[in-house]
């Protein structure tokens, strides 16, 4: 992963500035904003159940939808913002680093 | 309307449709179903104004030189107040409204830091060394 994000410098650069400036940084982050707090058993079921709930909604959505073509995951005619967001989050996972 | 000359920076060079954030793929996904022409670029957090990708570089008349705007939830509300995107909460009711929000919310503050933290747990136990390298 070191290699994508900083694929722009040489490789003595990415180890010291990936470690001093990236990974120090984000792992602060992560642990100001909580979530690094939790054990890993307890985030893989935070998102499990999430996706549970995602996949739930859609499934649902989709059985009340009429008729073939795309339907947008709060049941309308039109999509909405939670569905762009939605499909950022997917593709987002579905398309992984080289 | 008005000439916007809409550059969207991705932060990581790939697909051309895709990236890995789910915020560029928001806002990019954005801009093309609602047949806006953009240009894609790389750029970098260092150049970004909140620092956070994706940033958009855009012209418009009030100002002479190009102005770079952060976050994608406030890009994309600048740019409905300017009327080039279409505002699709419009016509919901304001229980769907909530509804919308809180899911957004879900997925953004919520679930894309569970992924983020994915590599900062301990999973260093196929490496020789017990250290982030």
């Amino acid at each position: 992963m070191r290699d994508w994000v900083l694929w722009q410098l040489p490789y003595p650069a990415k180890v010291v500035i990936g470690y001093f400036f990236v990974w120090r940084a984000v792992k602060a982050t992560l642990h100001g904003q909580g979530v690094l707090r939790f054990t890993t058993e307890e985030v893989d079921v935070f998102k499990h159940e999430i996706w549970q709930s995602i996949e739930g909604l859609l499934a649902e959505t989709r059985n009340n939808h009429l008729g073939d073509g795309p339907f947008w995951v709060l049941g309308g005619n039109q999509p909405t913002e939670a569905d762009f967001s939605l499909f950022g989050t997917i593709a987002g996972q579905r398309s992984c680093p080289p | 309307m008005a000439e916007l000359n809409i550059t969207i920076f991705r932060g990581l060079p790939g697909a051309a449709n895709f990236s890995s954030s789910p915020f560029v793929n928001k806002l990019h996904f954005r801009l093309r179903e609602n047949g806006i022409p953009h240009n894609i670029d790389i750029g970098s957090v260092l150049d970004a104004p909140r620092g956070k990708i994706p940033y958009i570089k855009m012209v418009d008349e009030q100002h002479t030189v190009p102005q770079l705007y952060g976050d994608s939830t406030l890009i994309t509300n600048d740019l409905i107040n300017r009327g080039v995107l279409k505002d699709l909460n419009a016509e919901l009711s304001i229980a769907q409204r909530s509804q919308d929000l809180a899911l957004r919310a879900l997925l953004e503050e919520r679930l894309y830091w569970l992924h983020v933290s994915y590599p900062y747990y301990q999973h260093f136990e196929m490496r020789l060394i017990p250290q982030p390298y």
